[in-house]
């Protein structure tokens, strides 16, 4: 009974119940049609919140609602993979942001550079002539093929 | 007959141009390296691929996937016969006998036969499809918006439906999609509807952004847990890549019936390649006289998933060509890429552009052949990828899934766009929440919104039209049907259980 297997129904059943109702409560906020039947728009909208809340409904009465406790019992002491896994996945996306934040200022190449730069630190660790030159030709390289060969643009460089 | 054949002919004068040859080589190659990555299967190939596409011509963009999604189905079994690994569901069962085969040396043969399967069961299933797309799209033009309406419901709940053990969530993920869908400007009444003031939502949510969210992003995510396991070991020197005349005495049947049943659980929404080569697998062993030698390194029971899995890729593109409706995560993808070009899969295919359709269909028989190619000859070069590691491939499937982001439409808004899909697939996942049926309603939900209220509008605001023809109703049964099934099933699995004896 040690480490028995959870299940996230219960848990997946409130977050969906939750987003459910602030979907309703949308729905119902929408401005109305001015041409045609004024609800058109939102039957379908509507019909859809409902669905999602019976059926979050549904999931939270079938399921074993003791998991939802343990689920946040077991945060606390996650495995040494879980804690990675979610590190990583934190520090990807923190990444990503910064990435759009300065991908028009400094262009493609440069923005991309530091993104692959990140990434690679975080997987590949301080090999840093390895990690140099992967960041280096994925990002000229995919410059090259996108302005060049494929005719999508990106934007170049920022003196340039 | 004579003109289906007339067409797949001048299909294969356009697909047999070399422009369009190299492109199916190209992707297939591709598509065969991506494939071989542990956790990416060809739904993620295809996706992350798609931007390479984008300035090509609807033709050549379609025979490039066609090319990148058989070559992600050839790739997957790759890693799972040498590494245990597989690429992606389907490719599950070839980890079965596969990897017993490389264990005791057989590492030749099994990356042999499972191209060679691959190759037969994909040429059987493209000779299906080319005799079924022509009668299926002219069925479905004789459909009303009624009736679009209910089989896109019909084809959607089947999806969820089949979603392994939690039906519930299967539909959760579909109604979310479905929601995801009605974000923007109202085409019909141009009110906007959940844009939260955000000019760039006012077009909606490209479903090009869902796909590689889910499928590039949500699974590099969920591999991150295998960086750590640090890369295994493949074999890296083959000799001659061949099969004895034994294995393929063997092989020879199970590779020929496992074809058309892949074809048909294929062509099935929801169900797709997984189920396809388990169930063959089962068959196979059911039928075979030694069933011991199952999960030790027979090769039938390699060659007959292997078989059934390329079929039903295929089978999968036939709601998708000629309906309209994706019935699996990688044919949602292609037909998100067609309508980025401007082209509307559907009855009208066949007919308002069959020059696309036919040479796409015969760009199949084509890469077929292609990737056998690749992958018995040069299979020994390919493999290498697999000594690449993982650490360094990963952040490449994600610089790829920016740019190819950007590329959609040139606005960083889709960034953060592309980080919440992203995390949301990490998360369906880790809560065993299905993203096919998401991904499926992004795609159809606008057209399923519009044909409900079309259907509305043609009846007067009388819901009886969903009822009015035998068709319509004949597809209320289907719908629930789908959703009955799993759960008689499981009642009935459950009283099997009860009453049969306890065994420890």
């Amino acid at each position: 009974m040690k480490k028995e297997k959870l299940d996230y129904d219960g848990l997946t059943a409130i977050v969906v119940i939750l987003f459910g109702m602030l979907y309703l409560t949308m729905s119902l906020k929408l401005p109305k049609a001015s041409i045609g039947n004024a609800m058109d728009p939102i039957y379908f909208p509507l019909g859809l919140s409902i669905m999602l809340l019976v059926i979050g409904a549904l999931l939270l009465i079938k399921s074993d609602k003791s998991h939802i406790d343990r689920i946040f019992k077991g945060m606390k002491h996650q495995t040494e993979k879980e804690k990675q896994v979610t590190k990583m996945v934190s520090f990807t996306c923190a990444i990503a942001i910064i990435y759009g934040l300065i991908f028009e200022h400094v262009g493609f190449v440069l923005a991309t550079f530091f993104f692959m730069m990140s990434i690679l630190y975080m997987t590949n660790g301080k090999k840093h002539l390895t990690n140099v030159l992967v960041s280096g030709i994925f990002s000229l390289g995919i410059f090259a093929l996108f302005n060049y060969a494929l005719g999508i643009p990106l934007p170049g460089l920022p003196f340039m | 007959m004579i003109e289906i054949l007339q067409n797949l002919m001048g299909g294969f004068v356009i697909a047999l141009q070399p422009y369009h040859l190299l492109l199916v080589a190209f992707g297939g190659i591709l598509g065969t390296i991506v494939g071989m990555l542990p956790g990416l299967g060809p739904a993620t190939g295809v996706a992350v691929l798609i931007p390479i596409t984008f300035t090509m011509g609807p033709t050549a963009a379609m025979i490039t996937m066609t090319g990148i999604y058989y070559g992600a189905m050839f790739g997957g079994s790759r890693s799972s016969i040498l590494i245990n690994t597989p690429g992606d569901g389907a490719a599950l069962a070839a980890t079965f006998d596969g990897y017993p085969m490389a264990m005791k040396g057989k590492a030749e043969a099994a990356l042999a036969i499972s191209a060679i399967a691959s190759f037969i069961g994909g040429t059987i299933a493209a000779v299906l499809l080319v005799l079924l797309a022509t009668p299926v799209s002219r069925f479905a033009l004789k459909f009303g918006p009624a009736e679009y309406f209910l089989l896109m419901v019909a084809a959607l709940s089947m999806t969820a439906s089949m979603s392994k053990g939690n039906q519930l969530k299967g539909f959760i993920s579909l109604i979310i999609g479905l929601m995801i869908a009605t974000i923007g400007i109202d085409a019909q009444s141009g009110i906007k509807r959940f844009t939260f003031g955000v000019l760039e939502l006012q077009t909606g949510i490209d479903f090009l952004i869902v796909i590689i969210g889910i499928y590039a992003l949500g699974e590099v995510f969920k591999s991150y847990s295998s960086i750590a396991d640090g890369t295994k070991k493949a074999q890296k020197e083959f000799g001659k890549i061949w099969i004895s005349k034994e294995d393929w005495k063997r092989s020879k049947w199970p590779i020929l019936r496992s074809a058309p049943l892949g074809f048909i659980i294929g062509a099935l929404p929801g169900a797709g390649g997984t189920m396809a080569s388990l169930m063959s697998y089962n068959n196979e062993k059911q039928l075979s006289k030694h069933p011991e030698e199952f999960g030790e390194g027979a090769i039938e029971g390699l060659a007959a998933p292997e078989s059934a899995n390329n079929a039903a890729s295929v089978g999968a593109l036939i709601p998708m060509l000629t309906l309209g409706i994706p019935g699996s995560g990688t044919t949602a993808v292609m037909m998100g890429a067609l309508l980025m070009l401007g082209i509307q899969p559907g009855p009208l295919l066949f007919t308002q552009h069959p020059d696309i359709a036919w040479p796409l269909i015969a760009s199949m028989f084509i890469g077929n052949i292609i990737l056998a190619i690749v992958n018995i000859p040069l299979a020994g070069l390919l493999v290498r990828v697999l000594a690449i590691p993982a650490k360094v491939l990963y952040p490449i499937v994600l610089g790829l899934s920016f740019v190819g982001v950007y590329a959609i439409a040139g606005s960083i808004v889709d960034f953060y766009l592309l980080v919440i899909f992203g995390l949301a697939g990490f998360l369906m996942k880790k809560v065993n929440v299905p993203t096919a049926p998401m991904i499926l309603a992004v795609i159809v939900g606008n057209t399923m919104e519009q044909s409900f209220r079309q259907a509305i509008r043609i009846s007067d605001g009388d819901l009886g039209i969903f009822a009015g023809s035998t068709l319509a109703l004949s597809l209320i049964a289907i719908t629930v049907i789908s959703i009955l099934f799993p759960i008689v099933k499981d009642k009935m699995m459950e009283k099997k259980a009860e009453n049969a004896p306890e065994t420890v």
